[in-house]
């Protein structure tokens, strides 16, 4: 047994320590910070700023809002089109990683709702771990400039000189083209004393040919390419003080945006049935055609529920019940997919929360709090939860690349007053490639665009 | 008053001491002798390290700002900060000087540390015997004894396995104790 005679020593000492410690008096360097905070509230793009390093890592909580009305949160300009916030690193790793481990069985105590077991290996080898064989290019906001690098980490070009300030940038879908907001303020100050509208651009993928499409937007939550590639859906603030969603053609036309597609975690695997979150707070699911709907999980009292997405096997919808109060203590809850069974999904890895699985539905994602509810590390395990991995604690957030081949992992640079992330770690989920740092200070939005 | 009205009070404040200069240095000078102590127990007794973790836990209290919701008290928000910058002091003194470290603690207990403990009040002589420990050891037991963290919460901070940090801090134990009665080392 530990000695523990002399733990009453070392806490006595501690208390009296308290009582009488005098501290210094307020630095300069903290003066300064305090100024430079209170100039950053005042802006839009500083609170932005501000609550993006605030970010608990949102999968969960931007999928959640995705289908709501674009003025929520601050996950929500993060996510629509592109930069889906939040940064995991791949740390060590628990077992072995690549295409030949062999099949897990399904891990999680859920005596109702079974996932599907991981792929065998003979599985993966058939398909292939698109991982391995997937490369691509990201393209960053860093300091007001727009960048390209490859996967590799390799060929890094400048798109845009940072004479201007562009950030929220998007891949067309066949990669020819990046739109991207613009604010016309010296790059390094982020306008920090003064509202300036923004501009929708378009250049081609080798930074030539930039294109106003348009102007006059205040306050932009994200874009979107459509899936023709013929123009973006944009969301921002306009002179009137309301947020609109607007269709914007590459001829620079303007027309009446259609809805959004739901978020492809609120899509069933098979694509038969489409779960939601009604403007009453309640989980609602319907046919793919929209028939059929009905509510399958309702709020309990002083809570509020919050969907996370199909579970893989497609018998499932997973959610957050959330109390109404001012520091929640979230939980993850299963429900089967005709309303059944409904229970508190005990045994997560490192009883972490589950922020969701990758766009491909071959990995899950889950955050660990520390004892002050804050966030500690992030955990990748496979779909049905088993062998679960730390990810570095350095990594304040996390994102999946839209095809799921990629995890983003977005950390601080040492030095860096301003807060945003600055550094990038591209990591393959599967561990069959190495981790890819990428410097990023200042970063404001990123795509990843796969090769054919 | 209610949990919710607390809440709401400790919110208020720091936001209020972000409005203007004359707020925050009356906000300072409220909540940072609290904090100062807890820093300077943790690191020896160390005005000058304590000074600048202090400093560290400002600023980025100040940078994470947004994410205070008042839920605790602004002063436990401070340390849970500072316990974060803590783990980061004691990871680089264990990358940078661990070997020089290993060589105070020979030359301590070689040079009659019991009389300098006779010497020394009670509490100069408990952070001395902490100092004087390697940083992991330094680390754990100022989390897992001082801050009574839970184990797998200080595995964590530490960046170790739960069962590699129970065994640091059976050793942690035992060292201070030697330490702090001037008994030589057993290594």
């Amino acid at each position: 047994m530990t000695d523990q005679s002399m733990d009453p020593i070392l806490r006595r000492a501690a208390e009296r320590a308290i009582v009488d410690a005098t501290p210094p008096t307020l630095s300069p360097a903290v003066r300064a910070h305090v100024h430079a905070a209170r100039r950053e509230d005042r802006t839009w793009l500083g609170r932005r700023r501000r609550d993006f390093r605030a970010r608990l890592g949102g999968a969960s909580v931007v999928v959640g809002v995705a289908r709501q009305r674009p003025l929520l949160g601050v996950a929500a300009p993060l996510l629509i089109g592109a930069a889906v916030v939040g940064a995991i690193a791949v740390g060590s790793q628990r077992s072995g990683p690549g295409p030949d481990r062999p099949a897990s069985s399904a891990a999680l105590p859920a005596p109702s709702v079974a996932l599907a077991p991981s792929p065998t290996a003979d599985a993966r080898e058939a398909s292939g771990p698109p991982s391995v064989s997937a490369s691509g290019s990201v393209v960053l906001s860093t300091n007001g400039r727009l960048v390209v690098v490859r996967s590799d980490g390799s060929d890094r070009q400048m798109l845009t000189d940072g004479s201007v300030d562009d950030f929220f940038p998007a891949w067309s879908p066949d990669g020819r083209r990046i739109a991207f907001f613009s604010q016309d303020c010296v790059s390094g100050e982020r306008c920090p004393d003064k509202v300036v509208d923004s501009s929708l651009v378009v250049i081609n993928a080798d930074g030539t040919d930039r294109r106003v499409l348009r102007t006059g937007l205040q306050n932009p939550l994200g874009l979107r390419w459509l899936p023709d590639g013929s123009g973006v859906i944009e969301t921002a603030f306009r002179s009137t003080g309301n947020a609109v969603r607007e269709r914007v053609n590459l001829d620079g036309s303007i027309g009446r945006a259609a809805d959004d597609p739901p978020a492809p975690a609120f899509v069933a695997p098979d694509g038969s049935a489409v779960i939601e979150l009604d403007d009453q707070g309640r989980i609602g699911i319907a046919d793919a055609d929209g028939s059929n709907d009905r509510v399958l999980v309702s709020p309990p009292d002083s809570s509020r529920v919050l969907p996370i997405g199909w579970t893989p096997d497609g018998r499932s919808i997973a959610y957050l019940v959330e109390p109404r109060r001012l520091f929640p203590a979230r939980e993850t809850w299963l429900i089967a997919k005709d309303g059944t069974g409904a229970h508190r999904w005990s045994g997560l890895p490192e009883d972490g929360q589950l922020l969701g699985w990758s766009p491909d539905r071959r990995w899950m994602l889950l955050e660990v709090l520390n004892g002050s509810d804050e966030i500690d590390h992030y955990v990748l395990a496979d779909a049905d939860g088993s062998s679960p991995r730390d990810l570095d604690p350095g990594f304040r957030s996390v994102g999946w690349t839209r095809d799921g081949a990629r995890l983003m992992g977005f950390g601080d640079l040492a030095g860096d007053p301003r807060g945003l992330p600055g550094s990038v770690v591209i990591l393959d989920p599967a561990g069959a490639l190495p981790p890819v740092p990428i410097q990023a200070p200042g970063l404001l939005g990123w795509d990843w665009l796969r090769n054919p | 008053m209610t949990a919710s009205a607390t809440y709401v009070e400790s919110l208020d404040e720091f936001r209020a001491a972000m409005a203007s200069d004359e707020a925050f240095e009356a906000w300072y000078e409220r909540t940072s002798p609290r904090v100062y102590g807890y820093l300077l127990t943790r690191c020896g007794n160390d005005p000058t390290l304590a000074d600048e973790l202090l400093q560290e836990t400002l600023i980025a209290a100040i940078d994470q700002r947004a994410r205070f919701d008042g839920r605790s008290d602004t002063v436990a928000w401070l340390c849970g900060i500072a316990r974060h910058k803590l783990a980061d002091h004691f990871r680089r003194l264990e990358r940078e000087d661990r070997r020089r470290l290993q060589l105070q603690i020979r030359e301590l207990a070689v040079s009659g540390a019991s009389e300098r403990v006779a010497d020394l009040d009670d509490r100069t002589a408990i952070a001395e015997a902490l100092r004087s420990l390697p940083p992991a050891q330094q680390a754990v037991l100022v989390f897992a004894v001082l801050d009574d963290r839970p184990l797998n919460e200080v595995a964590r901070l530490m960046r170790r396995s739960a069962s590699a940090t129970q065994s640091l801090l059976h050793r942690a134990r035992q060292a201070f104790r030697r330490a702090y009665r001037g008994e030589a080392s057993d290594d």
